[in-house]
């Protein structure tokens, strides 16, 4: 990044870098040929590539910005690592409640989220996504391992899935965001996305499309990264990594903190 | 302020987590106990799972344990060699804590399991402290009636059971002449719920070494306190490298309470009504088990829990 750009706030850096975005834009239509043009290019970019997840981490706003060429509607996938879980359904049991039947979710995206132009119950919408399986949660595959005749039952295999989802939805990891793309004029648009506190690490891939009458006019992706930063990244790695020499630094420290309590309050 | 805890992987305000460890210290400053068995239920009812609150307690307790121990110590307060033995049992019964733990963990069912212990073991604890509580009222009002000490009931001279055990062994400090067993099956006992609850064990370990063994007053709590540091290190050092389940952040940040907290406690405790104060902890234990219960016997408003695996 320049030097000069360091005078600014961050605020003040997107702007920027969203108005140098639109000028180059605007210039580049003016000087490429048409014949370039007309191949409907959609461009986007990202206000930032990482987000790292240090101590303070209490959520994030992601701000995508970017031009598409023609007048069609907009569709923004933004999809976490793959990831395994294990869904239980609890059951009585003498009169309290335990986990029962299990299955296991395997290769489900960790955060998936798709925002949209126009509403979701729109026309073009639909005859997209019958195309395509991934552009919606509702036609997202998910794959299910399960002993038994649990999911040999259509309707079972359903009960996990939604509650699968479900659960993800809570936890503002899956998401469908009709009308958040905003038109600024001169073919730009921007939009605004969420990150919970509890945001996945891992590589994420932004995927934009532009559609026009249920056809496909162009495509782009770009990589996210959320990582831990900081003293979380550290004590994490060390944790997973040296799980056993974290032990031993863990009964250390409390060793230290004991006695220095002591010689602090107790033992004057 | 929110901080995130890179082990249970959550974000919690800071203030909720200090001041948490800061009363549970007045609370344990108060009354002398350790107060894992408040803490791990909070933990667990703030959002932390279960697994981590269990892991990380263990780890806590050491800190207040070894500033405990320190004052014991120099009173002579400390027996080394029934501590010991206490600690030979411990360091099995708390390796083998583990081990379960890590199997439940596995299977599925180690929050029920957390909850339902829990629940019996808090309705004991309150239950002992309302009738000692309620004792010793009733023992305090005679006194101020009669304006003389009430006689005592005779101590019942039976020859129990602990007595013919094999491996006599001699505890000078305690001037004890017990088999070896005792402290031993005692110790393993305690070490297992200690890993397994997050709790140091000590109000199962102090009426064990009353009543079982008949330590005299003046070396019970050093001596509990003493094994207590082994047993929470080995379950730490366990915790951490078989389940991934201690979070040193939070441990940290409820130490710190927790020892501002306990120095408050123990200078509120000289002047307040300790019996009157006793019934009031015994009313939070008693809350604490029943929001558990709660949690067990309701419906639960959803049937389904989603746990990421690796």
């Amino acid at each position: 990044m320049p030097r000069i750009f360091r005078a600014f706030t961050l605020r003040q850096r997107l702007r920027l870098r969203f108005l140098s975005l639109a000028l180059l834009l605007l210039l580049s239509s003016y000087f490429l040929p048409h014949r370039l043009l007309a191949e409907e290019r959609i461009v986007v970019d990202l206000a930032r590539y990482d987000v790292p997840i240090s101590t303070g981490f209490s959520g994030a706003e992601l701000l995508l910005f970017g031009a598409s060429p023609g007048e069609g509607d907009i569709l923004i996938k933004v999809s976490g690592p793959a990831q395994s879980y294990l869904v239980m359904r609890k059951q009585r049991f003498a009169g309290l409640w335990m986990n029962g039947e299990r299955v296991r979710v395997v290769g489900a995206p960790a955060f998936f989220h798709v925002l949209t132009s126009g509403s979701g119950e729109d026309n073009w919408l639909s005859s997209f996504k019958s195309s395509r399986r991934d552009f919606s949660i509702k036609d997202l595959y998910v794959d299910m391992l399960g002993t038994g005749e649990l999911l040999s039952s259509a309707a079972e295999r359903q009960m996990f899935r939604d509650a699968f989802v479900r659960s993800q939805r809570e936890l503002l990891l899956y998401g469908e965001l009709p009308n958040s793309i905003e038109r600024l004029g001169n073919n730009l648009f921007r939009a605004n996305l969420s990150l919970p506190a509890g945001l996945p690490t891992g590589t994420y891939i932004v995927e934009t499309f532009l559609v026009e009458e249920g056809r496909l006019l162009s495509a782009q992706s770009t990589p996210l990264f959320v990582r831990r930063s900081g003293s979380a990244a550290f004590v994490f790695e060390f944790a997973e990594r040296y799980s056993f020499l974290y032990g031993f630094c863990a009964v250390l420290l409390a060793l230290a903190a004991g006695f220095l309590a002591n010689r602090l309050f107790v033992g004057r | 302020m929110n901080i995130y805890l890179p082990i249970a992987e959550i974000s919690v305000n800071i203030f909720v987590l200090l001041g948490l460890g800061l009363g549970v210290g007045i609370l344990s400053g108060i009354f002398g106990v350790g107060g894992g068995f408040l803490m791990t239920p909070m933990l667990i009812f703030l959002g932390i799972p279960p697994a981590i609150a269990v892991g990380t307690e263990a780890n806590q307790i050491l800190a207040s344990s070894t500033s405990g121990v320190l004052g014991h110590w120099r009173r002579g307060g400390v027996d080394i060699k029934m501590g010991s033995f206490l600690m030979a049992g411990g360091l099995f019964g708390s390796s083998l804590g583990v081990l379960l733990f890590t199997l439940l963990k596995n299977i599925g069912q180690i929050d029920f399991f957390i909850k339902v212990v829990y629940v019996l073991l808090l309705f004991s604890v309150a239950s002992m402290m309302l009738v000692e509580g309620y004792i010793e009222y009733r023992r305090a009002r005679i006194l101020s009636r009669s304006g003389k000490s009430p006689s005592r009931a005779r101590k019942k001279k039976r020859r129990s059971w602990t007595r013919m055990l094999p491996f006599k062994t001699r505890f000078r400090t305690s001037r004890l002449y017990i088999s070896a067993l005792l402290p031993l099956a005692i110790g393993s006992v305690v070490g297992v719920l200690a890993a397994m609850l997050g709790i140091g064990g000590g109000f199962v370990m102090i009426p064990a070494m009353i009543y079982i063994l008949r330590m005299p007053p003046h070396t019970v709590t050093g001596t509990s306190l003493f094994q207590i540091i082994f047993v929470t290190a080995n379950a730490t050092f366990l915790q951490a490298g078989f389940n991934h389940a201690v979070d040193i952040v939070l441990a940290l940040l409820l130490v710190l309470g927790g020892v501002i907290g306990a120095q408050l406690g123990v200078r509120w405790g000289r002047r307040i009504d300790a019996v009157q104060f006793r019934l009031l902890l015994a009313l939070i234990v008693l809350g604490v088990c029943f929001g558990l219960l709660w949690e067990l016997v309701v419906p639960p408003s959803e049937l389904f829990s989603i746990t990421e695996v690796r």
